[in-house]
């Protein structure tokens, strides 16, 4: 799934139309992960306790978000005339 | 066990019907006949009504039997009935041909997964400690209980109510101890697919359209989540049914997919703290997308605003009351511990929970 949203975004990047929602989705799913990161970077626990315990679950919402958008991705956006 | 599947059937059912009212508050006017908008749409839709109002209720001081339950589903349908224009039936799917049989896989993995999800015991320490215990407990005690939901035996106990109160829908009409957890909260999990296929079918040919949905379905990392009973998977199911519908409203205008997703992003909001910052940061990239494309963003505003508020009732009860998590439980870091955090990392010594300090409840 995260390959399929890694593919999606990045065809969309090269110029099928979807530019504009490649970056959006971009945006929203890897300052998801950061903010993530944050918060294991800043909490009084150890990194390495989060990373064994949750990051597995915790990645899931912003990849399936990621996920989900990559029909769109795929798909020219309306009124694009560009060739694929 | 098949009485019991039975009433949390009938008690699914109504959380449709508030998927509905839900739907036709926002103009969309689906055919019951029309499956993804009904079971996939509709149903989270409910889902997500229940649990933000029913969160709210909780606080309230309601303890959500099985009656209150119908009635808040019949109370969001009524709502839905208030509107009598501008309600249109959801644009149709692009001719498909034979991706009629790509549905057809899916529906077959879902039955799969529910049965499997009906006979999952509450394996993981999460299902049980942060979001089951917090569900019995409003049964046991007849609503919230701040003494017990401050005690020292539960850990996160300030996270939202969305869970749990899904799983009073079993616990409810199944009676206690019920097994049906797993499935409850699976159920959200399978209805994504169709979603994601109504949002988008007029837009992307079905052939795309549903093997992304069937790479989601037969994710096992997302089936393994799904079935340990937490609430990842629900809160991932939220955020991305209120991405994809935030864009649609991006691309095409429609008031009624904005007014969707900011449905969606106040169950996200309600299901996990994580969900706040994500649902901000898509927020965050909504305004730029959309002032980008010279499109107001007044009624996005406005959206953010309720969902804002919809997250109030449980904030400020939870922090009247002094009830904590395992984040400020230890302390959390300060502002001026911050450089010296990020530069230790990842190499500096710190703490698992078993070894950190703990400080009295409510000190943050």
């Amino acid at each position: 799934m995260t390959l399929v949203a890694a593919a999606a975004i990045l065809l969309a990047l090269r110029g099928n139309g979807a530019r504009e929602a490649a970056f959006f989705t971009a945006f929203a799913s890897l300052a998801s992960l950061a903010f993530l990161v944050g918060v294991y970077w800043t909490t009084p626990l150890d990194y390495d306790y989060h990373v064994t315990t949750s990051v597995r679950r915790v990645i899931t919402a912003p990849i399936v978000f990621a996920a989900a958008m990559a029909p769109l991705l795929l798909s020219r956006a309306p009124g694009d005339q560009t060739l694929r | 066990m098949t009485r019991d599947l039975a009433v949390v059937a009938v008690a699914n059912v109504f959380i449709v019907g508030a998927g509905f009212g839900v739907l036709r508050a926002t103009g969309i006017r689906p055919a019951l006949t029309d499956l993804t908008w009904t079971l996939g749409v509709g149903y989270l839709l409910g889902v997500a009504a229940v649990g933000a109002v029913g969160s709210a209720l909780l606080v309230a001081g309601l303890a959500l039997s099985w009656w209150q339950i119908l009635l808040l589903c019949a109370c969001v349908f009524a709502a839905g009935l208030l509107r009598r224009d501008g309600n249109r039936p959801p644009p149709g799917a692009r001719r498909s041909g034979w991706v009629w049989a790509l549905p057809a896989v899916a529906l077959l993995a879902g039955a799969i997964l529910a049965v499997d999800f009906a006979a999952q015991p509450l394996w993981t320490d999460d299902a049980w400690s942060i979001w089951a215990v917090k569900a019995h407990s409003i049964v046991e005690l007849d609503g919230l209980n701040a003494a017990f939901l401050s005690s020292a035996s539960l850990i996160s106990a300030d996270y939202p109510l969305l869970v749990p109160v899904l799983e009073l829908v079993p616990l409810r009409f199944a009676g206690l101890p019920s097994e049906l957890i797993p499935l409850q909260l699976g159920l959200a999990f399978l209805a994504l697919p169709a979603a994601l296929v109504a949002l988008m079918r007029d837009r992307v040919p079905a052939l795309t359209l549903w093997l992304v949905a069937l790479a989601i379905v037969l994710a096992p990392t997302l089936q393994v989540q799904a079935a340990s009973a937490v609430a990842d998977v629900t809160l991932a199911t939220f955020f991305a049914l209120a991405g994809v519908a935030g864009w649609r409203w991006v691309e095409a205008g429609e008031s009624a997919m904005l007014w969707l997703g900011g449905c969606f992003a106040a169950a996200a909001v309600a299901t996990k703290f994580e969900g706040r910052a994500f649902v901000a940061l898509l927020f965050l990239a909504l305004v730029a997308a959309a002032m980008r494309r010279g499109r107001s963003v007044r009624n996005l505003v406005w959206v953010a605003l309720a969902v804002t508020a919809s997250a109030l009732p449980w904030q400020l009860w939870s922090r009247a009351h002094g009830i904590g998590n395992a984040y400020s439980e230890a302390g959390g870091v300060r502002a001026a511990e911050l450089p010296d955090t990020v530069v230790g990392f990842p190499g500096r010594r710190s703490r698992s929970p078993a070894r950190s300090p703990t400080r009295p409840r409510g000190s943050r």
